[in-house]
């Protein structure tokens, strides 16, 4: 029989710490974590020191904080700076939760192996079909609806796909941020920008105005699903960001999502986003391959998947995932959280804070 | 007579195998979940609607099984109305029905028998 290392003495690292306005999924998966394991020692890896997680007490405490290069200075920047923090603090495992540091983590994945360091990734060849220049490509060959799209790596293809799709038009980044576009004029400011921020190709697709389902779930690289909860958006932001979602149980979403999953036998996380018009059908428009933001929603659930990640990745004893009832939901609701400026200082300066935030304001009224 | 459905869209699907449920108070028919006799939320979609009663009254026996051409009897007696005020009624009520994507399934199978 193996003994069980206790859970106080395991650490995770996990990135994307950020919680403004677009939300991203660290701090969730943080707190489905602590919901499991209360006493797990959690590293949070940072690109900047004004991400909130940081200055966060409680259910979503980081244990000790280090900036990392920023993705785009690539997989053996980002291997050299956890060289340089493994000498100081042991990480066994890793959840990245941002695209644009994925493939980063993918490439080091063996490397990271060698240190004793376990993530749940996908192979390249899934994360790249899935991408969102492929995504179409992908989704026409398994007969999975998906708005029109085209991947344009100049201004003039651009143009020329914006034409034959219409006006107006979605141009989004290779990884994030999306504009709607309905002259010429506006497409090649939206062009620049995006190329300048994420890189080439930008890409057009046809507007779409309808309902959005959201898919959450954990690929077991096999081609399972090993749990999934699937929400409509109910309340969406100008960026179209969910700040609230109910449970829904259609087995149609359930059908192209298992699909779609075992099409890539993908391994980890990941989040399926769907539009729905009124005489069309789900539409597939981007899978993210991660957590989204709202992950700590189906946790409360018990429907743990960040929990569950890291139980296999542990190789414990897995806690069984309840389903999702239709009709559960959230609601978003931001907070203003505590900080001082000497926390700040010392990751600015340093790159690194070693415990909590400085300051404990309890018992302040 | 009654109130329109206030509403969003959403898709239709087929829910015929599911069993009829009520439990606090909160009763579940084909998918759509009837909290009192002013607010519906459909299960598949998402997708919520207030109603009134009589809105209500009228969905709730079309999702259990209540046939088109029954209908007008049973209003009538429900509510004390003539034969040509609830025929009315209905049809409104159906073709609002039928304009709302994610409910439309219970109007498009019982069209036939109107």
């Amino acid at each position: 029989m193996t003994k069980q290392v206790p859970i106080n003495s395991r650490s995770v690292a996990i990135t994307g710490l950020h919680r403004g306005d677009n939300p991203q999924p660290g701090a969730s998966v943080i707190m489905s974590l602590r919901r499991r394991f209360p006493g797990l020692r959690i590293i949070g890896l940072s690109y900047d020191p004004m991400e909130s997680s940081i200055y966060c007490r409680d259910n979503c405490r980081l244990d000790a904080v280090y900036l990392l290069p920023y993705p785009r200075t690539g997989a053996k920047a980002l291997l050299e700076r956890l060289d340089a923090i493994l000498e100081k603090e042991k990480i066994e495992f890793i959840i990245p939760s941002l695209d644009s540091e994925i493939m980063n983590f993918i490439e080091v994945q063996d490397a990271l192996s060698r240190r004793g360091i376990r993530v749940m990734l996908p192979g390249k060849a899934a994360f790249l079909r899935r991408s969102k220049e492929n995504l179409s490509m992908l989704c026409h060959r398994l007969g999975i609806p998906t708005p029109e799209t085209r991947a344009a790596k100049d201004i003039g293809e651009l143009k020329k796909f914006a034409e034959q799709i219409g006006y107006p038009v979605y141009v989004k980044g290779k990884y994030y941020e999306a504009y709607l576009v309905s002259s010429e004029a506006e497409l090649y400011s939206s062009f620049e920008e995006l190329a300048e921020m994420w890189g080439l190709p930008v890409l057009v697709q046809e507007m779409i105005i309808g309902e959005e389902y959201d898919v959450v779930g954990l690929g077991d690289g096999h081609g399972g699903t090993i749990g999934s909860c699937s929400i409509r958006k109910m309340l969406r932001t100008s960026a179209g960001k969910g700040f609230a979602g109910v449970v829904v149980a259609d087995p149609r979403i359930d059908n192209l999502a298992r699909r779609f999953i075992r099409a890539l036998r993908w391994t980890g996380p990941f989040e399926l986003e769907f539009i729905k018009a009124p005489g069309r059908p789900h539409l597939l428009f981007e899978m993210n391959p991660r957590f989204p933001a709202w992950v700590d929603f189906p946790s409360q659930l018990g429907c743990n998947l960040p929990a569950r990640l890291l139980e296999r990745l542990m190789g414990t004893e897995e806690t069984p995932l309840a389903h999702c009832d239709a009709g559960r939901m959230f609601i978003r609701h931001s907070v203003d959280v505590l900080g001082d400026i000497s926390d700040l200082a010392e990751l600015a300066s340093a790159g690194e804070r070693i415990g909590s935030p400085l300051l404990n304001f309890s018992g302040r009224s | 007579m009654a109130d329109r459905l206030a509403l969003q869209a959403a898709p239709p699907v087929s829910t015929a195998d599911e069993k009829s449920t009520s439990v606090g108070g909160v009763s579940t028919v084909a998918g759509l979940r009837f909290y009192g006799n002013e607010f519906v939320f459909d299960t598949v979609s998402g997708m919520f609607f207030r109603l009134s009663t009589t809105a209500s009254f009228i969905l709730r026996s079309l999702v259990g099984g209540v046939s088109l051409s029954d209908l007008p009897a049973i209003m009538e007696q429900q509510y004390g109305v003539d034969h040509a005020t609830s025929t009315r009624d209905i049809q409104l009520f159906l073709n609002e029905l039928a304009a709302i994507e994610p409910l439309d399934r219970f109007v498009h199978d019982k069209a036939s028998a109107y």
